[in-house]
């Protein structure tokens, strides 16, 4: 029987990646008449290949994700995941997902920073991120080798009505000019215009020293 | 948003995010009429990164006609949204088109052996499916193509 007829009711469906950072995980939900002792098997391929590969260590498993980061991690390629839900005495129940293509669709993480106060400033630095991505000699890409246009935009919040913005690519950056002894607001974004990515904003709150002078 | 393309000594600037951004909204419908994803149409083995400097115009040029007189005048939707993106991005293409024209008169857009041989393959795998089918992948593909031209 075709599946989700009535004879193969639809036992899976939602079958999609979420990437956040070039981790790809594949999820899906059960379908709405699949048992508890329904059990699901995981294969990929790459967009324009016939053949399906099985993913080792998610085969006749009953969670409902499966971790497909180094598998899709050719960011030049695309790719499929198919599902195969299976009940005890029950026909196979498969379900493909749309085309997967981390540059695309990965969204990306608050980017990690370390906020250090002074007296009349404060200092904000941004660490690279790191992506499961390998690079040909072995090292990890960082979010910054991947985008070329990657940029940082910063907001300090002195009051109610009055924020100070800083932006660019690199990674150091001070907010000059500040009342000792005050407490501020720092929120750091992560923008990659060409793709039209922007990250949740890492947030500090930080007390400027006070002036012993 | 602009982007700078450089195709040997063909330099054209083009607005590719805007093109990007303009595809992605509906990029995910068009894929899902896909159903035979046991083929690509635009392979990597034919990719304008991968091709002589001094052809990439040549190339591009070619690619641009084949969306233009194959791909967006045949794709069939009834869906107006959908439509009026194909004719925001087909004119996108044809403004990119007159500045390769521009290299073209200025003899820096030169079509030799490779280029041409790359672009036949293409078509090839086009004209391998039936008609509507192929339009659908190719209108599909296009994100594949607008990444070649980013990393070009």
């Amino acid at each position: 029987a075709a599946p989700g007829t009535e004879d193969s009711p639809a036992l899976l469906q939602y079958v999609k990646f979420q990437s956040s950072n070039f981790e790809n995980i594949l999820t899906w939900e059960s379908g709405p008449e699949s048992p508890p002792d329904t059990t699901y098997s995981v294969e990929y391929k790459t967009y324009g290949e016939s053949v399906w590969l099985a993913k080792k260590g998610c085969q006749g498993i009953t969670r409902k994700s499966c971790n497909l980061t180094m598998e899709t991690g050719n960011l030049t390629e695309l790719y499929y995941a198919k599902v195969t839900a299976v009940r005890p005495g029950g026909q196979p129940f498969p379900k493909i997902s749309e085309r997967f293509s981390s540059l695309q669709h990965t969204t990306i993480k608050p980017p990690d920073v370390t906020c250090v106060p002074k007296v009349r400033s404060i200092q904000m630095i941004i660490h690279p991120t790191p992506t499961p991505i390998l690079a040909g000699d072995g090292h990890r890409f960082t979010l910054e080798e991947i985008f070329q246009d990657l940029f940082y935009r910063l907001e300090l919040r002195v009051n109610h009505t009055y924020q100070m913005h800083l932006g660019g690519q690199q990674r150091e950056y001070e907010f000059l000019g500040l009342t000792p002894e005050t407490e501020f607001l720092g929120t750091i974004m992560i923008l990659v215009p060409t793709w039209s990515k922007e990250s949740a904003p890492y947030v500090c709150r930080v007390k400027t020293l006070p002036d012993w002078t | 948003g602009l982007k700078t393309l450089h195709l040997g000594s063909c330099v054209v600037t083009i607005n590719l995010q805007e093109i990007q951004h303009g595809f992605s909204e509906i990029r995910d419908s068009v894929q899902a009429k896909d159903d035979n994803i046991n083929i690509r149409i635009l392979r990597s083995t034919e990719s304008l990164q991968d091709t002589k400097a001094s052809e990439k115009c040549c190339l591009l040029h070619h690619l641009l006609s084949f969306y233009l007189n194959r791909v967006f005048n045949n794709y069939q939707t009834t869906d107006h949204p959908t439509l009026r993106k194909l004719s925001s991005l087909a004119n996108s293409f044809l403004i990119i088109k007159k500045d390769l024209q521009l290299c073209h008169a200025h003899m820096t857009c030169q079509c030799e052996e490779e280029a041409i041989a790359k672009y036949n393959r293409i078509l090839s795998h086009f004209e391998e499916l039936e008609p509507q089918a192929a339009t659908v992948k190719a209108l599909g593909e296009l994100d594949i193509l607008l990444r070649w031209m980013e990393e070009s």
